[in-house]
């Protein structure tokens, strides 16, 4: 009877973990830029800042940014943070490179995606901060950030 | 509803809300894991992408009155394991958001109330228990 209830008991317990466990994989699948252990394991890495709202507006109005849109080009041309310069994350390799190459080392950069969900800006900053780019922000906000601060998106 | 059932369903609630930030945002609850400077490096992207869904999923069984001790067990050990965690940090004199219910890197909490806030969960969780008994699902 002991036996039978603490295998009963394990049964669940282990029916639990597997019913999170598949819908942890299952969401992430889900997500646009689904999440890898080796990001998550990394998640910040030093040299990435993170600004907010309001520094990006503050920068934005004095032009002391580049901005960097890290969203798909089908996304960008829908509509982007004006004056921004798209870098898939997708992009790898040369491709990724010849965009680098366009991007100011002068400025301090400012990378952004969709919004709070979204990790491709993330992705962006650790791969220019491999090609020796310094000064390199993520604005976690993204989108959905710059929209409810009442800024214009520019069309291509 | 019983008076009996409150303890899980709260209990519960409190575990599917602290979840939903989370799991909207695996990469900043990692970053709070890592500040916490206690996990190594690869155990921290399995933690944050599966510990959300299984505070959901327990949370969730607890509300609907399923699995009930096993969902319950879980739980303590979280908290236990959340509590040894927090109290490791205070020990050190690590200020580290606690990433409890939200994954904002930058607010400020108070360990010591988290702590208490724990204990008060697991006060709820062995209430849970006692009268999961005595309830009729």
């Amino acid at each position: 009877m002991k036996f039978g209830k603490t295998t009963g008991f394990l049964v669940k317990a282990i029916l639990i973990l597997a019913i999170s466990g598949g819908l942890a994989v299952a969401f992430n699948t889900a997500r646009p830029e689904p999440y890898t252990f080796a990001e998550l394991n990394n998640p910040h890495p030093p040299g990435i800042g993170e600004i907010v709202t309001a520094d990006l507006l503050e920068g934005f109005a004095s032009g002391k940014f580049f901005i960097i849109d890290a969203r798909s080009d089908m996304e960008f041309s829908m509509g982007h943070v004006p004056g921004a310069l798209n870098i898939p994350s997708g992009l790898e390799g040369e491709g990724f490179a010849v965009k680098a190459a366009q991007v100011s080392r002068d400025l301090p950069i400012v990378i952004y995606c969709d919004g709070l969900a979204c990790g491709k800006s993330l992705t962006v900053a650790k791969k220019l901060l491999e090609l020796g780019f310094r000064n390199v922000s993520v604005y976690t906000e993204g989108i959905d950030g710059w929209l409810g601060a009442g800024m214009d998106l520019e069309a291509q | 509803m019983e008076f009996r059932s409150w303890p899980r369903i709260i209990l519960g609630i409190v575990f599917i809300v602290a979840s939903l930030d989370k799991i909207v945002d695996p990469s900043a609850f990692a970053e709070i894991i890592k500040n916490y400077q206690i996990l190594p490096e690869m155990m921290i992207g399995p933690v944050a992408f599966f510990l959300p869904w299984l505070e959901f999923v327990c949370g969730a069984m607890l509300v609907c009155g399923v699995f009930i001790d096993a969902a319950v067990a879980i739980l303590v050990a979280m908290l236990l394991v959340f509590i040894a965690a927090l109290s490791a940090n205070l020990y050190r004199g690590i200020d580290v958001a606690c990433g409890c219910f939200s994954t904002d890197v930058s607010s400020a909490s108070d360990m010591q109330m988290t702590i208490v806030r724990d204990v008060v969960l697991l006060v709820f969780a062995g209430l849970a228990l006692k009268f999961r008994k005595s309830e009729i699902i």
